[in-house]
């Protein structure tokens, strides 16, 4: 893993877009882990302080109860990051886990599941939310991950079902079983390090994916619990301030849309970058 | 001949494709042939042949779907899973392309270790490393210290395939099934590999089926063992390799021989391949009827297209022609102008 | 004869990046005469491919003819034009009709989805512009050359036909525009023995029937026994030797060459004498010191470890190697 690591980072030296799109995603983690810390969170309203536009006190400007703006959306990244990995790993988990069972298995089983594969990729994501949501309250970073990554492993699980299949029948695996040594090691040792590069890249798709899903939710308040998340702050400022109507207010719409995109942008980047490095590292010999 | 290790009876593989419109490709049709127990067998044969297909119906990844496969004179497939397991050691596989028949994440060690431990002929990490490294020795990757934390993109042709090698000895197998294991390495190197092969061979009495379409590697590697020439799924000629190849019967041989080039100018010019009415084989998927060979055979009459002639013949010479005996007899080429090279 | 190509210190460079730089073809030196056939013999490795594909100026990034002249001449004895100097457009317009090129594996390069008349009559329109008809009838002729039939094969679609007819399809598109030199890069590697034999028989008539120059590249003495008149053998980006088909094969003056020879297992005759050459060939981006074969030569002494021996020109035969006398003289091996 370490040396794996170090290559990495090698290798981003010569890939300048997965460098920016790495810098940018770890600037959100700083952000999550430290912010706070550093930049704390007053809650009191200052009505005589509303829509501030941006200053030296105040870098993103003020809210509609004159609040600083980065100081939210910086305390809000702790929930968002944090949905958007549990998100990842559960729908990663779920996902290699269908995915590689289906393809591994075939037949019957491999039916079944790409059958409730496809109900997940046709039926929108949206009204299922909408459903789920009203029957379980959702109150935590914890369920909100698990309500959104039930709806999200479709297009993983095909992907990871159609890698198992072209290397199953890869000589190597071949060997393996003629050397007889049992599923459980063709599985664990030799078909999934070589998916490795292939989820992590879709995993931080699937990061990318989570924010996008869970902002919409809170913004269209479906699952309204925590006060600084983006996505209620643009829930705030849209339908229950009137923000979006003050030209004045224009900041506090823009910051946490601007975030968002930029944190979408990193991932890309990222995402793209590593499809760069890892993949022919693995198929040519250098 | 000495007892037989894996025997196939009557041995067909047919691949049925599709759901609705069932393509059937039969690879293999009736083969029945003898590997004796550290025998080398020369399995000859061009593309679309089924000797690849051969070769893993005798590593036991396909199951026949008709006739039987028996190992040490039981039914493969209806062996228990202790004696299975023995067969499993005892027939393992070397590849062509040893690039893709190993795992491109996993170093050589790890490769080596996993058969080493699961078997528990090595009990712990360090049994298996030295294990390992006595493997590499054998297979001539010396110091093997250089070698063990390699990947496979870290290693030359030549090298892989030793590694491939090595990697079927863990489980201290009886047959080893090589196929094409030289074909995909640079010239110079490919000696060398057959050379192990003929030294394992020797000092361990491990048998070789040795897959090829090169009758000249195939001779140096089977020259005292044993020779079958397959020709669309079937197999045409077969027995003692000096035997058969010192009077080859089947029209399909007899053209075969006479493409093998020579590395010698004047004889190579003066040689011109067999007249065959086609030069380009069928399609396997829709092998002609008869005798598989008759569009492509100079000497096909009415008979050979109506019925396919049966493998006839003593055990070290069978030939499956209805006129192996008439057909004229083949001699080799440069018996004329013997050339230091060839 | 009349020269047709004189290539001069051909020097081909791959940068890659931070994995450092190889010169895969380094200094190669060679003329071709109108109407020869000759061989250039490599493994993996030792530039072969990309020396023809410099002659044609279609080395692939990150390689770049990094130095060298390609004199060409015409065909009443013009010239030479040095081709590295001509514009993209020129060159375009000498490649296929002047240069063809038979690439490796390119039976798997038809396309799939196009009959094999209008893949040809695209080629040919692609350079020139002629009636269909006139096309058709001149593709037909040159299938009738490989020993195809023309009304069978034009009709078909590439997967209707076998490896070995694709191939020949090739070699017929390739005389299409009547090339002076055809360039062949192992046509022969990846066929059925039989169709091998045929193919290059046919490629001996039609050497000896149009009279064009070819190039034949390939890793395989014995093909080189069956067709060629003169013999260029490659190793690590280098020329190393040089000769006439039958004294090479009489008497090899470089142990590179000796080695193949005896590496190599035949049908009849001794097996006892066979060899193999130990080792592997070098890596490029770090070329062993002095003569790049001395690692794995039977007869390196100090002096190839530390001097790179040059091909010198030795009976009408070029050969680099510090021992030829000795590797000469010690005749046929037993």
């Amino acid at each position: 893993m370490g040396a794996f690591l170090s290559d990495l980072l090698h290798a981003l030296q010569g890939n300048r877009r997965a460098a920016v799109g790495g810098l940018i995603l770890a600037g959100y983690l700083l952000a999550a882990l430290l912010g706070p810390a550093l930049i704390p969170l007053d809650p009191t309203m200052k009505y005589a302080e509303r829509f501030r536009p941006p200053s030296l006190a105040h870098p993103l400007g003020t809210d509609y109860a004159g609040r600083d703006v980065l100081a939210q959306i910086v305390h809000g990244s702790r929930d968002v990051l944090a949905i958007a990995v549990l998100t990842a790993l559960f729908t990663t988990a779920m996902a290699v886990g269908i995915g590689a069972l289906s393809g591994y298995s075939g037949g019957a089983l491999d039916a079944l599941l790409m059958l409730l594969t496809n109900i997940q990729l046709t039926v929108p994501a949206v009204p299922v939310y909408l459903l789920i949501g009203s029957v379980f309250q959702v109150r935590d970073p914890l369920g909100f991950a698990a309500l959104i990554s039930l709806w999200m492993w479709g297009p993983l699980a095909r992907a990871v079902r159609s890698q198992i299949l072209s290397l199953k029948e890869r000589e190597f695996i071949e060997a393996a079983r003629v050397l007889g040594l049992g599923t459980s090691h063709i599985l664990l040792r030799e078909l999934f390090p070589n998916l490795t590069p292939f989820v992590v890249i879709h995993f931080i798709r699937i990061m990318r994916d989570a924010i996008t899903a869970s902002v919409g939710l809170i913004f269209l308040g479906l699952a309204p619990f925590s006060p600084t998340n983006w996505g209620t702050m643009l829930n705030l400022a849209v339908f229950q301030t009137g923000a979006i109507y003050i030209p004045n207010a224009l900041h506090y719409v823009l910051a946490p849309m601007a975030v968002i995109v930029l944190f979408q942008l990193g991932a890309i980047f990222f995402a793209h970058g590593l499809d760069e490095i890892l993949n022919p590292r693995l198929r040519a010999p250098s | 001949m000495r007892d037989s290790l894996i025997a196939l009876e009557n041995v067909s593989m047919v691949f049925t494709r599709g759901w609705l419109s069932r393509e059937r490709v039969e690879a293999v049709a009736g083969v029945s042939m003898v590997i004796p127990e550290g025998g080398i067998v020369a399995l000859v044969g061009e593309t679309g042949s089924g000797k690849t297909t051969l070769g893993k119906l005798v590593a036991g990844l396909y199951r026949p779907t008709g006739g039987r496969v028996r190992f040490r004179g039981q039914d493969l497939w209806a062996l228990d899973r202790r004696s299975f397991g023995e067969y499993r050691r005892a027939v393992q596989l070397v590849h062509q392309d040893a690039f893709a028949a190993l795992n491109p994440v996993r170093t050589v060690y790890q490769s080596l270790k996993a058969p080493l431990l699961h078997y528990r002929i090595a009990r712990n990490e360090r049994e298996a490393r030295e294990r390992a490294a006595g493997l590499l020795e054998q297979v001539g990757l010396t110091p093997p210290g250089l070698f063990l934390d390699k990947y496979p993109h870290q290693l030359s042709g030549g090298q892989r395939q030793r590694v491939l090698i090595a990697r079927a000895l863990t489980v201290e197998p009886r047959l080893i099934v090589a196929d094409e294991p030289v074909s995909m390495i640079d010239v110079s190197l490919r000696l060398a590999i057959l050379q192990l092969l003929r030294e394992l061979n020797r000092r361990l009495g491990l048998g070789i089926l040795y897959i090829t379409h090169d009758l000249a590697t195939a001779r140096y590697l089977a020259e005292e063992g044993w020779l079958a020439v397959m020709y669309l799924g079937q197999i045409v000629e077969q027995g003692a390799f000096r035997e058969v190849l010192g009077n080859p019967r089947h029209p399909y041989l007899q053209a075969l021989l006479s493409a093998v080039l020579v590395p010698d100018p004047r004889a190579a010019r003066s040689m011109r391949p067999s007249p065959l009415p086609e030069i380009d084989p069928p399609d396997p998927r829709r092998p002609p009827p008869g005798c598989r060979f008759h569009p492509r055979c100079p000497y096909a009459q009415a008979i050979c297209r109506e019925r396919p002639p049966a493998l006839q013949g003593p055990a070290d010479h069978q030939v499956a022609c209805h006129f192996a005996q008439e057909i004229p007899s083949w001699r080799p080429p440069s018996a004329a102008s013997p050339s230091p090279w060839a | 004869m009349k020269p047709l190509l004189q290539v001069r210190d051909l020097q081909v460079t791959f940068d890659l990046g931070r994995h450092g730089r190889l010169v895969a073809v380094d200094g190669v030196s060679f003329d071709l005469g109108q109407g020869e056939f000759v061989a250039l013999v490599g493994e993996s490795g030792s530039g072969k491919s990309t020396t023809a594909l410099a002659l044609i100026r279609l080395v692939p990034p990150p390689g770049y003819i990094s130095g060298g002249q390609l004199g060409w001449w015409g065909p009443e004895g013009e010239g030479p034009v040095d081709l590295l100097r001509l514009s993209p457009g020129q060159m375009r317009e000498r490649r296929w009709r002047e240069i063809a090129m038979v690439f490796q594996g390119a039976q798997n390069a038809l396309n799939p989805v196009m009959r094999i008349a209008e893949q040809m009559v695209e080629t040919v329109r692609a350079h020139s512009a002629v009636s269909r008809g006139e096309i058709i009838e001149r593709a037909a002729r040159c299938l009738r050359m490989v020993r195809l039939e023309p009304s069978r094969v034009l009709r078909s679609y590439p997967h209707e036909l076998s490896g070995g007819m694709r191939q020949r399809v090739l070699i017929a598109m390739s005389l299409l525009m009547s090339p002076r030199l055809l360039i062949l890069d192992e046509p022969t590697t990846a066929l059925d023995v039989i169709t091998q034999a045929h193919i290059l028989e046919i490629l001996r008539e039609i050497h000896a029937q149009l009279g064009l120059t070819m190039l034949l590249l390939t890793h395989d003495l014995a093909v080189v026994a069956k067709t060629a008149q003169r013999v260029l053998i490659m190793y690590a980006g280098r020329i190393v030797e040089e000769a006439p088909t039958e004294a090479l094969f009489e008497a090899p003056y470089h142990p590179y060459t000796r080695g193949l020879l005896q590496a190599v297992p035949t049908l009849v005759g001794d097996l006892g004498t066979k060899r193999p050459i130990p080792g592997a060939p070098p890596d490029l981006r770090d070329p062993p010191p002095g003569c790049r074969f001395h690692p794995r030569c039977p007869y390196a002494d100090a002096r190839c470890r530390a001097a790179e021996p040059a091909l010198e020109e030795v009976g009408g035969r070029r050969v680099a190697c510090h021992h030829w006398q000795r590797i000469a003289a010690s005749g046929r091996p037993g």
